[in-house]
Order: structure tokens, then sequence, then C-alpha cells
């Protein structure tokens, strides 16, 4: 029976950790590492991938609209692997001087962000996309009649709202249902560091 | 060939292991959970290893990114979201050592009662149970020495009094 502090202190010391192959584990998160970098470098590729793809596929570097479309695009991949990478959460790097305050903080700053992206910034994203295929159109598209061209046009904006409108819905319904009850949680763990 | 890293880290297992493990169970009584709570643990100190630079006891930085996990952990477990963090599978885990009925039954208890604390003060007790001063203690949570001591002094009552039913009159 602990009957003061000390006895339990004695009792909470006499756990010891499971034993585990510490060495299996290293090996298993360096091929991790080597994993993660590789898909990283995979996402940063994507922009000028996609950017030579469209720069050699597409007559658009011949026009000065096709370069405008080139650099809106890029600039729209760019903006959204950048906020996606902002708001990926565990991120703890500056732990030496983080306290539990300041981690609740950021990472309550960092979901909120997730709900913003896809509330806001995506929907800006999906209207960046449409003006950038629009303004290619014009261009890519001037030698033809004008109703393809128009029909081209509606074709392509709508097509980009009903996928942005799907992908939107299923995003937002997982952004309710994980993240935030989570921002909850950590928001009371918050104020109870505060209070 | 090891590397310096990987020597680095099996030293800083060696010595924290414990330590972590304990704080896995005193956040998740399940020793499933508290198992994948501690490999989490230890791939974030592991990937963040080389951000280290000194500025504060390795102790209290591994002590950081333990807790920090454990909150998120348990905030996910709650809410059964998803694991942002890859555990690696086929580990193999194994019990330390047997530990008799008894003493299993009142470490049972002991993680019963501190598992009824909210999570701050969970912190706050297992840090205590570590032997960890109150600087170090409002270091990691963030909040001031005078409120840990406050802090302290109830959650010392109310473990007492919850390991000891009969001596308190409950």
């Amino acid at each position: 029976m602990e009957t003061n502090f000390n006895d339990i202190q004695q009792l909470w010391k006499s756990q010891k950790a499971v034993n585990f192959d510490i060495s299996g584990l290293i090996q298993q998160m360096k091929a991790t590492e080597k994993k993660q970098k590789t898909e990283w470098i995979i996402g940063i590729a994507c922009v000028p991938i996609t950017i030579s793809i469209l720069v050699y596929a597409l007559p658009l570097k011949d026009s000065p609209l096709g370069i405008i479309t080139l650099l809106i695009i890029s600039f729209g991949m760019s903006w959204v692997i950048w906020l996606n990478s902002k708001s990926l959460l565990g991120q703890v790097e500056n732990a030496e001087r983080y306290n539990q305050r300041d981690y609740l903080q950021e990472q309550i700053q960092k979901l909120k962000l997730r709900g913003k992206i896809i509330q806001k910034h995506m929907i800006t994203y999906g209207v960046i996309l449409a003006l950038a295929i629009n303004l290619g159109y014009l261009a890519v598209l001037a030698p033809l009649s004008l109703q393809v061209r128009i029909g081209a046009h509606v074709g392509a904006t709508l097509f980009i709202a009903v996928i942005m409108w799907f992908t939107l819905r299923k995003k937002s319904k997982k952004f309710e249902t994980e993240s935030r009850p989570m921002i909850r949680q950590l928001e009371k763990l918050l104020e109870e560091l505060k209070n | 060939m090891r590397t310096q890293k990987e020597k680095d880290f099996e030293a800083l297992y060696l010595s924290h292991k414990d330590k972590i493990y304990r704080l896995c169970l005193g956040f998740v009584r399940d020793k499933e959970l508290a198992n994948d709570l501690f490999q989490e643990i230890l791939i974030k100190i592991w990937r963040h290893l080389d951000s280290f630079k000194g500025e504060s006891e390795i102790s209290t930085w591994i002590y950081r990114i333990a807790y920090n996990t454990a909150l998120t952990f348990s905030t996910r477990e709650k809410k059964q979201g998803e694991k942002k963090v890859e555990i690696p599978d086929n580990l193999n885990l194994t019990e330390p050592e047997n530990l008799s009925q008894e003493l299993e039954n009142r470490l049972q208890q002991l993680y019963q009662a501190i598992s009824e604390l909210n999570e701050l003060d969970r912190i706050i007790a297992t840090l205590l149970l570590e032997g960890n001063a109150y600087k170090v203690i409002a270091e990691i949570s963030g909040i001031s020495e005078n409120y840990v001591a406050v802090k302290v002094n109830r959650i010392k009552a109310l473990l007492t009094q919850k390991l000891n039913p009969q001596t308190h009159g409950n």
C-alpha cells in the first residue's frame, strides 16, 4: 500500500519499457525516411513537369496569353503545395523552444489552416485554374470557329467547377468529422493551460 | 557501419526508454496503444534528432516531444482520427519482465487514477512521478512555477487518496 507520495513514485518507476529490436526500428525508420523524401521530391517536381508538358505539348509559349497561362498555373500549383506543407501536423523542429502551450497553439493554427484551405483557398485555386485554362484556350483555339471556342471555354470551366465541387465536398466532410473535433479538444487543453 | 546519429539515438533510447514508456502508460492505459505511442515518440525523436542544437537539456527536449506527441495522440485516439506518423510493422515487442500480480494490480490502480485527471494534470503528474523539479515541469508545460506548485499539491493529495481509499475515509 502506498501511504505517501514517495511510495507512489517508487511504484511508478517500477514499470519498465517494453523491449524491442531498436536496430530493426532504426532500419525501418531509415527506409520510411527515404520513401518520404522521394515522395516529397516527386511532389515538388510536379510543378516543373506539368509546366514542361504544357510548354511542349501545347503551343502556349509562343503567345503572351499562353505565357500568362503558364505563369498562373505555376503560381497556383506552387501556392497549393506551400499551403499544404504549412498545414502538416506534427512538426517538432522547434521542440527546444516549444512548450506545451506553444505547441498546442501551433497545432490549432495548422488545423484551422486546413479548414481555411478547403473553405477558401481551394475555391480561389479553382478560379485561378479556370482563368488560366480559359486564357490558354484563347491562345490555342484562336484558329477555330467561335462556336467551338465558346463550347471549349464553357466545357472546361464546368469541368473544373464540377471536379472542385466534388473534391471540396469530400474534403469538407473529412475536415468536419476529423479535424474539427480535434480543434475543439486542443482548444479545451489550451484553455486549461491558460487558466 | 553505424552512423553517429544511430549511435546517439541508441544512447538516448537506453537512457530514456523507461521514462517515455511510463509516460505513454500514463496517457493511454491500453498497453497496445501505449506501445503505438511509444513507437511514435521514438520515431519523432529520430526524425528531429539532427535539429537538436543543445539550447536546452536533451531530456527536456525529449519530454517536450514526448508530451506533445502524447497530447496529439490521445486527442486523435479520442476522436478516432487518422495517424500522421507511419509506424513500422512487425517490430518485436516483448514485456520487460514478469511483474508480480500484486505489483501489476497496484500499477493498474495508479494508471487508472492518472487517467482520471485532465490532460494538463496528467502531464504534471507523470513529470512529478519521474522526480522532475517544478522549474522543469513549468518549462515543459508552459505554465508558471507557482501554478505548478498549486497543481502539484492537489495532484499529490488526489493520487495518495485514490491509492489509499481506506485511510482517507472513502
